[in-house]
């Protein structure tokens, strides 16, 4: 999710709540100022009726002078005090609604000892429409801040956060291999000043790190190769010697044997460390039809000995990619293909610009033992095999290539897709 | 032919020296440093140079350079332990004839000094001649008393390797690594060896040709007249 789209749900979030709780509190608020403006209203009508009746031996319709419902009886008895105000829900047959009144009950005796009591009942009418005009106004107000909130975090996002994009962006371009350093745009915030200072320090660092591992694996392969030729030289140099026994011979054959073995081992090594340390960074445009052709050709011999039958069915397109190391990727998917066939077996090639598939007939023994890539390296079944499916692994690793072995029939088939 | 090794590991180059001086019309000197190769260059004058390009006193592919600079016409075989593509183009561009990377088989280093001194004409003839069998390097063609073989690439490549490593033995493995960059199954890789050898040996015979290229049990192949 977009840092700006966060920042407006939050944003939206906090003003429905703020403004729920404002909208209830002014509710409250303007109730409480209603209520006793109608409830001193009905005081002072009452007290007027007090003063009036204290006197008077019948009491005229007071309904009619104060414009609503109002009752006054003259008991003939004392009563006990009584002054309550209450809301009231009466039934208008005439609207067919209900409405809502306010209602006071007073009861005193006069000063002869008779008792009377007075009910008033006062609609509030007005009520509703300050409900309606609370709810418009919170309305209002919310959209017209979420507005605010959208406008000036589009703002923010343009203006304020900016340098933390373009930091982003200079971030994303990074290269470890190539020469140039991160070097940041002059910002004025100073949590982005430190963030690119910090950036760019660890950049360096890693990119001292990264210099001194690429030489330090150069430099061990190249002490490791100079020693293995030192080796190979002189097994060499000893089995040109005359008169060497059977057993001299056994001897050296393996020390050499082994030492070729060694340096396979060593130089694939080198390859999958400089894969990993991104050493084949340079890109251009492989035509992966032509490379495969290339290497049915190198390999033409072994494909002869099993007497095996190539069918290809090659489209012709460029692909961005290293080219040495699409040369070792179709150089071992074909070697692998090559490698655990059978007499007389077959490899079928289908490149298009969306993957590359290589189908070839094998041992039915080798099924069960997996049904994907990574099982089938760690069972090992054959010498070798690891490294060089290990390489093909990486490699598509680098490119973000989908990788697919499956093993069905004894038809073993890799697939890799390049989008 | 006088050839110089410039090599600082003493023990690698000490067997290239070995290796070398038992061919016909050839004699080697060691250099262990930069400078001193550059003063043996400065003195003598070399067929071909076998440099090492990781030197403890300088880039090997300075010597390059100066040769170019000099106009010192000289074989140059570089040999590296930095196995890359843009290392092998650098040198080739620099001017070396032809690169090599280590560790490498004693009798591919001899077969390719011998390629660059016959592509540079030294030994002033244009054919390469064993007892009966008759090489023209140039037009690729190979005869056994006078009547041209029939060969495919590969045994005439063959043939070529065998002929540079006269009295040599030459193991299987030097011979995989000549024809496959790649680790190729070993059984399979020699048996391809033993069929390449096999047609080449039988075309040889059938011309009328002696059987020249012997088995050496367990270890390779001997190309010898001596019998």
């Amino acid at each position: 999710m977009k840092l700006q789209s966060r920042t407006n749900i939050y944003n939206i979030l906090y003003t429905v709540i703020i403004l729920t709780f404002t909208g209830v509190f002014l509710q409250f608020t303007l109730f409480r100022v209603y209520y006793k403006q109608i409830d001193d209203g009905i005081k002072t009508e009452r007290e007027i009726i007090e003063d009036e009746i204290e006197n008077l031996d019948t009491v005229p319709d007071y309904s009619i002078i104060f414009g609503h419902q109002i009752e006054v009886s003259l008991l003939q008895t004392p009563v006990t005090k009584n002054d309550v105000y209450k809301n009231l829900m009466l039934y208008n047959q005439r609207t067919k609604t209900s409405d809502l009144y306010r209602h006071h009950i007073f009861s005193k005796n006069r000063k002869n000892g008779l008792g009377y009591t007075i009910s008033i009942l006062k609609p509030m009418n007005e009520l509703h429409k300050f409900k309606k005009i609370v709810m418009i106004s919170i309305s209002l107000a919310s959209i017209f801040l979420m507005l605010a909130f959208l406008s000036t975090g589009y703002f923010v996002n343009k203006r304020l956060w900016y340098p933390f994009y373009k930091t982003l962006n200079d971030l994303n371009r990074f290269n470890l291999d190539a020469p140039a350093t991160l070097s940041f745009s002059e910002t004025k915030i100073n949590e982005f000043k430190q963030l690119n200072q910090i950036i760019s320090d660890f950049s360096l660092k890693l990119k001292r790190d990264f210099v001194r591992m690429k030489e330090f694996t150069e430099n061990l392969s190249h002490e490791i190769n100079t020693m293995l030729s030192i080796i190979i030289s002189k097994v060499e140099l000893l089995l040109q010697k005359e008169g060497l026994t059977a057993d001299q011979v056994e001897h050296f054959r393996t020390i050499y044997q082994v030492t070729n073995s060694l340096t396979h081992l060593n130089n694939g090594l080198l390859l999958l460390a400089k894969i990993d340390n991104q050493y084949y960074t340079s890109v251009e445009k492989v035509e992966l039809a032509i490379i495969v052709n290339e290497h049915l050709l190198i390999f033409e011999d072994f494909i002869n000995q099993k007497n095996l039958k190539i069918n290809t069915h090659l489209t012709l397109f460029n692909i961005n990619m290293n080219k040495s190391l699409a040369g070792i990727l179709i150089s071992n998917i074909i070697i692998n293909s090559i490698k655990h066939n059978i007499k007389n077996g077959y490899i079928e090639i289908t490149l298009t610009n969306r993957s590359i598939c290589i189908e070839n007939s094998g041992l039915k023994e080798e099924e069960k033992k997996q049904e994907n890539i990574e099982q089938y390296n760690d069972d090992k079944p054959f010498k070798s095999l690891g490294l060089g499916m290990e390489i093909i692994k990486r490699i598509c690793r680098v490119y973000n290539f989908s990788l697919i072995y499956s093993n069905k029939n004894a038809i073993h088939t890799i697939e890799i897709g390049f989008e | 032919m006088k050839i110089l090794i410039i090599e600082d590991e003493d023990k690698l180059a000490q067997s290239i020296f070995d290796y070398l001086k038992k061919e016909e019309n050839m004699t080697c000197d060691m250099a262990g440093t930069y400078k001193e190769g550059l003063i043996k260059i400065e003195q003598f004058e070399y067929d071909c140079i076998i440099l090492d390009i990781s030197l403890p006193d300088g880039n090997g592919l300075n010597i390059l350079n100066w040769l170019k600079e000099e106009k010192i016409n000289t074989g140059v075989i570089v040999i590296s332990a930095k196995n890359t593509t843009e290392n092998k183009i650098e040198g080739l561009n620099l001017g070396a004839d032809d690169y090599i990377a280590k560790p490498f088989h004693l009798s591919e280093l001899n077969a390719r000094v011998k390629s660059i001194l016959r592509r540079r004409n030294f030994y002033g003839e244009t054919t390469l001649t064993f007892d009966e069998i008759k090489i023209i390097p140039l037009e690729h063609q190979v005869f056994v008393n006078d009547s041209l073989l029939n060969l495919t690439p590969k045994e005439y490549n063959l043939l070529i390797y065998f002929m540079s490593n006269k009295n040599r033995v030459i193991t299987k493995e030097s011979l995989i690594s000549h024809f496959w960059e790649n680790d190729f199954e070993q059984t399979a890789s020699y048996d391809l060896i033993y069929t390449h050898i096999k047609n080449l040996r039988h075309k040889i015979i059938e011309k009328g040709g002696k059987d020249y290229i012997r088995t050496v049990y367990g270890i390779g192949y001997k190309l010898s007249s001596l019998q």
